[in-house]
């Protein structure tokens, strides 16, 4: 494994995986990581905080295990579930050779019956795999308290088999998007990450790591451009998973600087309700301005 | 920077008792910060360079936060705990309860502002909240509507409230009716989580399984599961200050109604500060209650009540699905910011926020007054509460879903 005795380590292990980290997030991934802390990650829709655990895996060259949250996800779907129908056949089996009903029951209970959901999977893989757990905040509170054995302790307490423990913990990164407000006891068990909107230089290294073909002087365009939209009233600000669309949008059509036509018909890449639409319309003229302004 | 490393490099032996002194600062300062937040904190700080002072700030900041509104208020506490290149021993000699708060510091907070405003799109504006609006057919009779009316104080309301007066005798049976049918809207919700029942249409493996071992595997008895009825808490706050005295009677008797039929209902009273009097509901009549409680007919400090409520009852918003009930007229003589951010700190922590207020039934009466404008962005159902009639109408809305304002609109044309 790649050395990850520093904060500087974290950073260029990132940077090499095409993630351009500030010193909060490289600080907050290497904590995480020495004090075995779950991280949680919260900030606007589309600043990076998925990428983190994906960028994070591939940097530890590890597996990353992903589990969406969504309002009703139960023990069943992330935890483990019973192979009904393989148990239907062993009951089958079992009874053309007459075997005890109590013994049956105790086979079919058994670990080549379970099915591995992503948290047992991440519990039991043996090899410091990354659990993503995204948009925490769209599961119900039950799922949140049933959380919290797993978080503090690496461990889950199965009735039919046991309590199993992790022999190598997994790296946690929980994202929200704060829908709703997370409980206090989840809060406390992790470390706790806020990403901000990148600043205008950030984002250009951003832009120019991700779109690589692109010319400064349109990039730079497109983030003076993004960053005055993110201060005008929308309903949805654009993130910089945004950003990056309309940059290679604007890359494929071979554009080389900001322009009214071409900005009006690539404005639906940043601007994604009704009104934002009309809104930022009627402002392209004043935003163009202000994106070349000091060219 | 300036050169911070030397302070930091002296701190090194004392370090453990500043950093667990800076967490009684946040503390104190009202950040929550756990037992076990600054272990790690104190544990975090071994592993970086805190000779570098962004490293050793973002550290103290990841391991001791767990939310991001707490970010500026703990900045400024930082460099005031630990200015640039000071000496250290000043530090620990500071009281912490010297520390003044912040100054309103207005980039950041209208940045915070902001980005509530557009993370919860159900905080909205004004406009977004159902209230009685601006289109009532009887506008000349508005009591002036004048620019200086948007930042009327309280008192101008609060001396003569022009309350048409239905104060009929309410009959209890009439009233628990309500009760009852507000109860059922509000505290009842069908989760997506699913629980066995016989009636049920989701077949239930594990159980079926468990059952069909013992007759071949066959499923003789099938098991079932339904979609669980979740029950949510309900608080209620019930304004009793002077302006209030004379909805005060109905309302306490149709808070009391709701905690016949609720599962869990925590009242509280207030005028300038909270008294929880869910105990003392049951065994008591109304009269006493509210002739025992000592703020009775004072003034209304709405933002500080809520505040008190926060303090000492914080336990009530667990789960963060209460659904808040709030009676009041929203006349106040205390700090519209406080009544904000204390509103703001409930509407995040709970599933609903419903301010009934007797005023409302007023024509063209407008929510302008300072404490209640303030309000507004918060409260997700604003309703009128002057009659048994009112209520009924709000059940109505809550069932129907559709938008109190034009009904409300159409009432008072059809009233006056």
């Amino acid at each position: 494994m790649t050395s990850t005795n520093s904060i500087q380590d974290i950073s260029a292990l990132l940077s090499a995986s095409g993630y351009v980290a500030d010193e909060d997030i490289a600080t907050a991934i290497f904590l995480a990581m020495r004090l075995r802390r779950p991280l949680l990650v919260e900030g606007y829709a589309g600043v990076g905080k998925t990428e983190i655990a994906k960028v994070l895996a591939g940097a530890l060259n590890t597996d990353l295990i992903r589990l969406q949250c969504y309002e009703g996800l139960d023990a069943a779907s992330s935890l483990y579930e019973w192979n009904y129908a393989k148990q239907i056949l062993r009951i089958r089996l079992d009874e053309q050779s007459s075997h005890d009903a109590a013994d049956t029951e105790a086979h079919i209970f058994d670990e080549a019956y379970l099915l591995e959901r992503p948290l047992l999977n991440a519990l039991r893989h043996g090899g410091n795999p990354v659990l993503l757990i995204d948009e925490i905040d769209r599961a119900d509170e039950e799922f949140e308290a049933f959380l919290l054995e797993i978080l503090a302790e690496f461990q889950v307490t199965i009735p039919e088999l046991g309590t199993i423990k992790a022999e190598q913990p997994p790296y946690v990164v929980l994202t929200s998007n704060r829908v709703r407000e997370l409980g206090e006891a989840l809060r406390r068990r992790c470390l706790y990450l806020w990403i901000d909107y990148p600043t205008l230089s950030k984002e250009l290294e951003i832009i120019e790591q991700r779109v690589p073909d692109i010319e400064t002087k349109l990039a730079t365009q497109i983030c003076k451009f993004v960053e005055a939209l993110r201060n005008m009233d929308l309903d949805k600000r654009p993130g910089v998973a945004e950003t990056i669309d309309w940059a290679s949008a604007l890359m494929e059509l071979h554009s080389n600087h900001l322009d009214a036509q071409i900005t009006q018909s690539t404005i639906g890449c940043i601007a994604k309700t009704r009104r934002d639409l009309a809104l930022v319309r009627q402002q392209i003229p004043e935003l163009l301005e202000s994106a070349r302004q000091n060219e | 920077m300036s050169t911070p490393g030397v302070s930091f490099a002296s701190a090194r032996g004392s370090l453990v008792t500043t950093t667990v002194e800076f967490c009684r600062l946040l503390k104190h300062k009202g950040i929550a910060v756990s037992p076990g937040a600054s272990q790690f904190a104190v544990r975090a700080l071994g592993e970086v360079d805190i000779t570098r002072r962004a490293e050793f700030r973002t550290a103290l900041r990841i391991t001791l936060l767990t939310k991001s509104e707490d970010i500026p208020l703990f900045n400024y506490l930082f460099e005031d705990f630990w200015p640039k290149g000071s000496n250290d021993d000043s530090v620990r000699e500071t009281n912490i309860t010297d520390y003044k708060d912040p100054p309103e510091d207005p980039d950041k907070n209208s940045e915070l502002e902001d980005r509530d405003s557009n993370e919860t799109p159900e905080d909205g504006d004004h406009e977004s909240t159902p209230h009685v609006g601006e289109e009532s057919p009887d506008k000349d009779e508005i009591p002036d509507d004048s620019d200086e009316s948007q930042f009327a104080p309280a008192a101008r309301w609060g001396a003569r409230p022009r309350v048409k007066s239905h104060n009929q005798p309410v009959s209890p049976m009439e009233l628990d009716r309500i009760a009852r049918a507000l109860a059922t809207e509000l505290a009842l919700r069908r989760s997506r989580r699913k629980e066995r029942n016989r009636h049920g249409r989701y077949l239930d493996f594990r159980t079926l399984m468990r059952k069909s071992v013992h007759v071949g595997g066959l499923p003789l008895v099938l098991s079932w599961r339904r979609p669980r009825i979740t029950r949510s808490q309900l608080l209620i706050f019930c304004d009793v200050s002077r302006s209030m005295e004379q909805h005060a009677k109905l309302l306490l008797q149709f808070a009391r109604a709701i905690f016949r039929h609720a599962w869990r209902v925590e009242v509280f009273l207030f005028a300038n500060h909270m008294t929880r009097v869910t105990d003392r509901w049951l065994e008591t009549d109304w009269s006493d209650l509210t002739s025992s409680f000592a703020d009775c007919g004072s003034g209304t400090e709405i933002g500080e009540s809520l505040q008190a409520f926060i303090a000492d009852y914080e336990y009530c918003l667990t789960g963060n699905k209460a659904t808040i009930i709030i009676l009041s007229d929203g006349l106040d003589a205390g700090e519209p910011a406080i009544i904000k951010r204390s509103l703001a700190l409930l509407k995040r922590r709970s599933r609903r926020i419903i301010w009934l207020n007797p005023l409302l039934a007023t024509l063209g009466y407008e929510p302008t007054a300072r404490g209640m404008a303030a309000a507004m962005p918060y409260v997700d159902v604003f309703a009128p509460a002057h009659d048994v009639n009112a209520f009924w109408r709000m059940i109505e809305y809550l069932r129907s879903g559709e938008q109190f304002i034009d009904r409300i609109a159409h009432a008072q044309a059809r009233l006056n």
